[in-house]
């Protein structure tokens, strides 16, 4: 390993509005290199990634490859230039085959735009004999599995031999042989020369590969560290910071009130296994665990968007067969997606309109629209929320993402339910309209509404959970209570080595 | 790792042949079923018929794997016949010239079409839609309706003739069936329709260029669709503003039987040919039985939709895998 830097990152800066994303980083990556990048969700890795790789232009700072400074217009510049990501979703396409999805972009024609398809072969398999791998180049990308299609996905960044090759979560979809496979490759990869970006935070993984890992936090680099320094804890602590100093919330035991809703022995095929908890009257049940670690899963497998679930989940300690969301909402227990925009807002109707979408038949009277009844229902929800809009008709489209939110959160509040399942009920939303939500849901539990909180957001667990579950390869491990759910404590567990 | 592909290989593989299977146990029903079915003239004519819809089929092929469709080529072949009737009897324009004129025309408004989408990001179901009326009207504009008889014995035979005693228009059919073949298979146009249909933002990331591959499969759409046009002209040998009724639905319901994805990324020049064989042999075989052309029609929208759901139930359960 040569020490002149292939990659040097000055000073770089970059802001989103009022958010600092990167405040001033240094980075520098020398040839044949493995470094991990950790931090917390909103550390600043992403855009630190963005930046490198030329998608986001950051605001100042330099970045120098290979001794020359370089300023990327796009993504494909920086390609050009010696710098391929591998983003955690997959861009391939289904019906075009190995070689085609390796090569993309660049195939090699003659006249009249006839491909050639012996160095269209050619190529691909050169970018795949470096990964060392075997795939059949003519088979449509679409019939391969999975780890598959995440070997293609890198063969396709290989294609331009990189100086740097940055690899995002890249095993959050593979199984334990398969990483290991991927692992193998990527040490394969860096004896050649290329130096990698690994962002992961799976500390199992990363003693493997990496030789030296940086950590960042709200948007600076604050450590980098050789492997062998790096212990689980010290690195916890590094990512999580000092404690916050919003007050935890006050740890109330509702072990003896009666249970809301019971689930039993979730499983779900390579996602859950086995996941039991009780949830009680007017209790905050936390569930930490990072990406792929199920989180998503057990609410959906819970509020019946999912067919291929074994277990049993009760409501009031009757069994729901045959669960669906309006088999759910019919028992009062309501979700809001972690895909606000989507899954969540109906963006282009009004604010009040999107609170008392499952209120109507349920709360409100019958088929025939009320105007006053929802007009009531939908001020009162919007006074309790505090939800700012000029008026219950502004489209919750143009209102900002905490107003957003709590919209969601209200929907499910007009409509009198008794279990929340919010499922990042904070993700993009700024600092102040968190602080309110997590009043809100904690003002709901008092009144004896119960939620379930997802949240990869470690550190506001303890502000607003009475207890904590750490959800790890989709199994339930272990239960913090009250203040013991530091973010530091959760955060050690969630990484921890799968036992 | 590779068993689990092999498998899913071997299924889709499988599924190619039912959709053979099917068409064989027609012909083997409808070969019973009647004596002159599976005469030499009467296959001879079934290709030629094939013609009227499955030219435009296969260019819809490309149109439906890159994520589009087009619901107005019925129209366009109108305004072609019309077209061409008044630039030679009207305007008495030599006929290679009216036939350049006609193409022109024709790939100009099917480019506009793919530029709304491509640009302005309209959908081609709303833009098609739109000129499905607007170039009707503008052929009845045109020929006030009325045929316009047309006067030309050597055009007549490269429309309506036989070569080596196979029709004519059996012979555009295999041509444009190849060149498509060709065209899917072997260039970069081709494979990037697949990449657009299948993923346009990574297709796009990827340096292809996304707009001109919609505008371009928009405008080879509507150049079959004038093809068939003259075509029937030449049948009728007058340019006439009533033909090629109802055919976007024989192209796409050729399309769909032959297996292309209706969501895009999907589908084969191959697959669409056995369709379009399909559903000429079927139409075919209906008269020969004497099947009520009501009943027909209530038949030829059935397989449509027996074709969509098994599509989808394919797409579903290789999703799941």
């Amino acid at each position: 390993m040569d020490d002149t830097p292939v990659l040097a990152c000055q000073s770089l800066e970059k802001s989103f509005g009022a958010i600092h994303a990167l405040a001033g980083v240094d980075f520098s990556l020398r040839r044949g290199e493995v470094r991990a990048l950790l931090g917390k969700n909103g550390a600043g890795k992403s855009t630190l990634v963005n930046v490198i790789s030329g998608s986001v232009k950051p605001d100042s700072g330099t970045l120098t490859l290979n001794g020359r400074e370089v300023h990327w217009d796009s993504p494909g510049a920086a390609r050009a230039g010696g710098i391929s990501v591998v983003h955690q979703e997959f861009s391939l396409v289904p019906g075009l085959s190995v070689a085609e999805n390796v090569t993309m972009g660049r195939w090699p024609s003659r006249g009249l735009g006839f491909i050639k398809g012996d160095e269209l072969q050619s190529r691909a398999k050169a970018a795949l004999d470096l990964l060392g791998v075997h795939l059949p180049t003519w088979e449509l990308v679409g019939n391969l599995s999975i780890a598959e299609q995440q070997l293609v996905e890198i063969a396709k960044a290989l294609v331009d031999e990189p100086d740097v090759l940055i690899l995002d979560e890249p095993t959050s979809a593979l199984n334990a042989s398969e990483v290991d496979t991927l692992l193998a490759l990527v040490r394969r990869l860096a004896a050649t020369g290329v130096a990698v970006i690994y962002v992961s935070h799976r500390m199992k993984e990363i003693p493997q590969i990496a030789d030296r890992m940086t950590i960042m936090r709200d948007g600076r680099e604050v450590a980098t560290l050789g492997i062998d320094e790096a212990s689980p804890e010290r690195v916890a602590a590094l990512i999580a910071g000092e404690a916050t100093s919003v007050a935890d919330a006050e740890y109330r035991d509702r072990s003896g009130a009666p249970s809301v809703l019971s689930v039993r022995g979730l499983a779900v095929d390579g996602v859950l296994d086995d996941v039991s908890f009780d949830l009680r009257e007017g209790e905050v049940l936390g569930i930490a665990g990072f990406l792929g670690s199920g989180r998503t899963e057990l609410l959906e497998a819970i509020f019946g968007l999912r067919r291929d679930v074994r277990g049993q989940v009760s409501v009031g300690g009757v069994p729901v067969r045959r669960r669906s969301p309006r088999a759910m909402l019919a028992r009062k227990v309501a979700m809001t997606s972690e895909d606000r925009k989507h899954a969540g807002i109906v963006p282009a109707l009004g604010v009040g309109e999107n609170i008392v979408l499952t209120a109507r038949t349920r709360v409100l009277p019958g088929q025939w629209l009320r105007r006053g009844r929802e007009r009531s229902l939908q001020a009162e929800t919007m006074r309790q929320l505090s939800v700012r809009a000029s008026s219950a008709d502004q489209e919750v489209g143009t209102l900002s993402g905490g107003n957003q939110q709590k919209a969601v959160i209200g929907r499910a509040l007009a409509a009198d339910m008794n279990v929340l399942l919010l499922d990042e009920p904070t993700r993009g939303i700024d600092v102040h309209a968190k602080t309110q939500i997590y009043a809100l849901i904690r003002d709901l539990a008092e009144q004896g509404v119960a939620s379930v909180f997802v949240s990869s957001e470690l550190e506001e667990l303890s502000l607003v959970c009475d207890r904590v579950i750490v959800l790890r390869s989709g199994k339930n491990r272990e239960e913090l209570i009250g203040s013991d759910a530091s973010a530091e404590r959760v955060l050690a567990l969630a990484m921890k080595e799968v036992d | 790792m590779a068993s689990l592909g092999h498998i899913v290989q071997r299924i889709r593989a499988w599924e190619g042949i039912g959709l053979l299977l099917v068409f064989i146990a027609l012909y083997v029903v409808l070969s019973f079923a009647s004596p002159v079915f599976l005469t030499t003239s009467n296959q001879l004519s079934i290709l030629q018929n094939a013609a009227f819809f499955g030219i435009v089929a296969f260019a819809m092929t490309l149109v439906i794997v890159s994520g589009e469709i087009d619901i107005s080529v019925g129209s366009m072949a109108a305004l072609s016949s019309s077209l061409l009737g008044v630039l030679i009897v009207k305007q008495g324009w030599p006929m290679p010239l009216a036939l350049l004129a006609v193409f022109v025309v024709a790939g100009l408004i099917g480019a506009s079409a793919g530029a709304l989408r491509a640009y302005f990001g309209v959908p081609t179901f709303i833009a098609t839609l739109a000129l499905y009326l607007a170039l009707k009207g503008l052929a009845q504009l045109l020929t006030n309706n009325f045929p316009l008889p047309i006067d030309s014995g050597e055009f007549f035979y490269w429309g309506d003739g036989r070569v080596l005693g196979i029709p004519v228009p059996a012979l555009y059919l295999s041509a444009v069936f190849l060149i498509l073949l060709v065209v899917t298979k072997k260039t970069v146009f081709g494979r990037s329709v697949y990449a657009v249909g299948g993923n346009a933002k990574a297709a796009n990331l990827s340096g292809i260029n996304v707009h001109r591959v919609k505008i371009l499969v928009m405008a080879i759409v509507a150049l079959t669709a004038a093809l068939t046009g003259l075509l029937q002209t030449a049948l009728l040998s007058s340019g006439n503003s009533t033909i090629a009724v109802g055919l976007e639905f024989d192209a796409i319901a050729a399309v769909i039987i032959g297996g292309t994805a209706l969501s895009g990324g999907k589908g084969s020049i191959v697959g669409t040919v056995i369709g379009v064989l399909f559903i000429a042999a079927l139409l075919n075989g209906m008269v020969l039985l004497g099947v009520n052309p009501y009943a027909q029609q209530v038949v030829r929208g059935g397989v449509v939709l027996v074709a969509v759901l098994v599509n989808v139930w394919r797409t579903r359960r290789t999703a799941l895998v």
